[in-house]
């Protein structure tokens, strides 16, 4: 009997203002899609669900978005809970899930990530998300925006490694260009260096075209024990490893801005659980929240040494065919980042990519069989890593 | 039939935020005067300060005056404004570690200086301010 946890199902509600549906309509979406993916899988099968959002209650009306999901798929009376990691609320759901099915409590369960952040004004949006943070001794005097803590980040990147804001326009163009290829990101439009660094400034140095878009979304996994999950699948996708750390909540507990120490330290337990190293990867989906926080997490995760990054990118190495494809979805930037459903949204694109279900315009070459989805909270608040192997 | 439904059960948040226990800072602050919390034990010094030292535990925390001067290592102009920021000109946020006290930094605006001038690793200085209503706070100024 094995005792590995595979990810038997997965599904994604398209990403955008999807002012037509509510939280529980959205969650809808992406559960009946992962549902109806695997013929063996019955909903009845779930015994727990670990709904991941950030917002319920504060900018979505509804406060216990896990029961409600629930009811709205007539699951009820599993046991469920709600799970809030800032950005990286979904996979922390996820990581959740895992650790129920490997103790044993139960054989099947789901992580169901969602978010409705288009319910209120754009700038009370970028209110709430700049909060999170120290309130007290950041938001309170100071009003930092989410686009500015990274921006802190970004001016010290560029300062010691001479990282450009050409090269944060070419992380740009590469999202969008991927984004156009899947149906269910948010901006479907492919851009150029020029409209990147032609946009309007935000939070120095990071313009529009290097800041994710506020939407809506969802997404769904169905993970299972290894011998339930060999029963509902002909072919599941399995968790190799997992990591997760924090970092200090205030900006000045920390000794470094050019990269993410919460992130180097789960992607080093994930590499080392799952016993493989960065090489090993065939494609990733990493947290771009910001066009600059994925050239640091180029480096965070091992692609390249500290500073590095920006060569990645100008040598197109994290395209399709180049060393190390990164966020061939469209990343957060294109294909969307509803905050509880993105780490979720990472877990599905890597199990599709794995399989090779994706546009072959956008599909990674698997050769060694390995993915890997990095999931930052806040800036490095949260983080959790994600080693997936076929 | 509309779309949506406006909901009708605003509701007004505004925080009582406890300071008891670091209570000498904002005395302090309000006096004019920048101080942080060290342990009597360790002697760890804290910015934002703690009343328990996050090094050891202690809870026998004393207060020490801070020298303000201090080197940016990083900086952002924010530009798009929060609701909440609304009646503000852009601003501008540094992180920005004390020379006096190596490994201590703060988080604060920066002012009286342009945008343009502004970069990583220049030295500024740490200065309490007043509001006219509202607790008092600091801001950083070039030197």
């Amino acid at each position: 009997m094995g005792n590995r946890v595979g990810v038997v199902a997965s599904g994604q509600a398209e990403f955008g203002i999807r002012s037509e549906v509510d939280v529980r309509e959205i969650a809808a979406e992406s559960f009946v899609e992962a549902i109806g993916s695997e013929g063996n899988l019955d909903r009845g099968d779930i015994e727990f669900a670990s709904v991941g959002s950030h917002g319920a209650g504060v900018y979505f009306e509804e406060c216990l978005p896990a029961p409600l999901i629930c009811e709205y798929l007539g699951l009820n009376p599993i046991g469920a809970q709600r799970v809030e990691a800032a950005c990286a609320t979904g996979m922390s759901a996820v990581h959740v899930i895992y650790a129920l099915i490997k103790s044993g409590y139960i054989d099947v369960g789901m992580a169901l990530g969602v978010e409705k952040m288009t319910e209120v004004p754009t700038l009370d949006m970028v209110d709430f998300i700049g909060r999170p943070g120290s309130y007290l001794w950041e938001f309170e005097s100071f009003g930092p925006t989410f686009p500015g803590y990274y921006g802190i980040y970004a001016t010290a990147h560029m300062d010691r490694f001479g990282t450009t804001e050409e090269d944060y326009a070419r992380v740009a163009v590469k999202n969008h260009k991927y984004g156009s290829m899947n149906d269910k990101a948010f901006l479907d439009k492919e851009i150029d260096v020029e409209t990147a660094l032609n946009s309007d400034m935000i939070a120095y140095p990071h313009r529009l075209y290097f800041c994710c878009p506020i939407n809506d979304g969802s997404a769904c996994v169905v993970m299972a024990s290894e011998d339930k999950a060999r029963e509902l699948s002909e072919d599941p996708v399995w968790i190799g490893g997992l990591g997760s750390g924090t970092s200090s909540v205030n900006l000045s507990n920390r000794g470094s801005f050019v990269g993410i120490e919460s992130a180097q330290v789960a992607a080093r337990q994930a590499y080392d659980m799952a016993g493989i190293g960065p090489e090993d990867i065939d494609v990733s989906c990493l947290h771009d929240s910001f066009t600059s926080a994925e050239i640091m997490a180029y480096e965070d995760v091992g692609f390249c040494e500290k500073g590095g990054g920006k060569e990645l990118i100008r040598e197109g190495q994290t395209y399709v065919g180049g060393d190390y494809p990164v966020n061939l979805c469209g990343g957060l930037k294109a294909k969307g980042h509803p905050i509880g459903a993105t780490g979720v949204s990472m877990i599905h694109e890597l199990n599709k990519q794995l399989k090779g279900e994706v546009k072959s315009s956008r599909q990674a070459s698997i050769d060694n069989g390995y993915a890997l989805a990095h999931n930052v909270g806040g800036t490095g608040h949260y983080a959790y890593v994600t080693v997936l192997e076929r | 039939m509309p779309k949506s439904i406006t909901d009708i059960r605003e509701i007004c948040l505004k925080y009582e935020i406890p300071v008891e226990q670091i209570k000498t800072f904002w005395e302090e602050l309000e006096d004019g005067r920048l101080v942080t919390s060290k342990c009597s034990d360790c002697d760890n010094v804290m910015f934002p300060p703690q009343s328990y030292c996050q090094n050891c535990l202690s809870k026998d925390i004393k207060w020490i005056g801070l020298e303000g001067e201090a080197v940016v290592k990083g900086f952002t102009h924010i530009c798009v404004l929060p609701t909440t920021f609304s009646g503000e000109e852009p601003y501008t946020i540094v992180v920005a570690e004390f020379k006096k006290h190596p490994g201590v930094r703060a988080f604060a605006w920066l002012e009286g200086i342009d945008k343009e001038d502004v970069e990583v690793g220049m030295d500024v200085k740490l200065t309490p301010k007043q509001r006219e209503e509202g607790p008092p706070y600091y801001v950083y100024k070039p030197v």
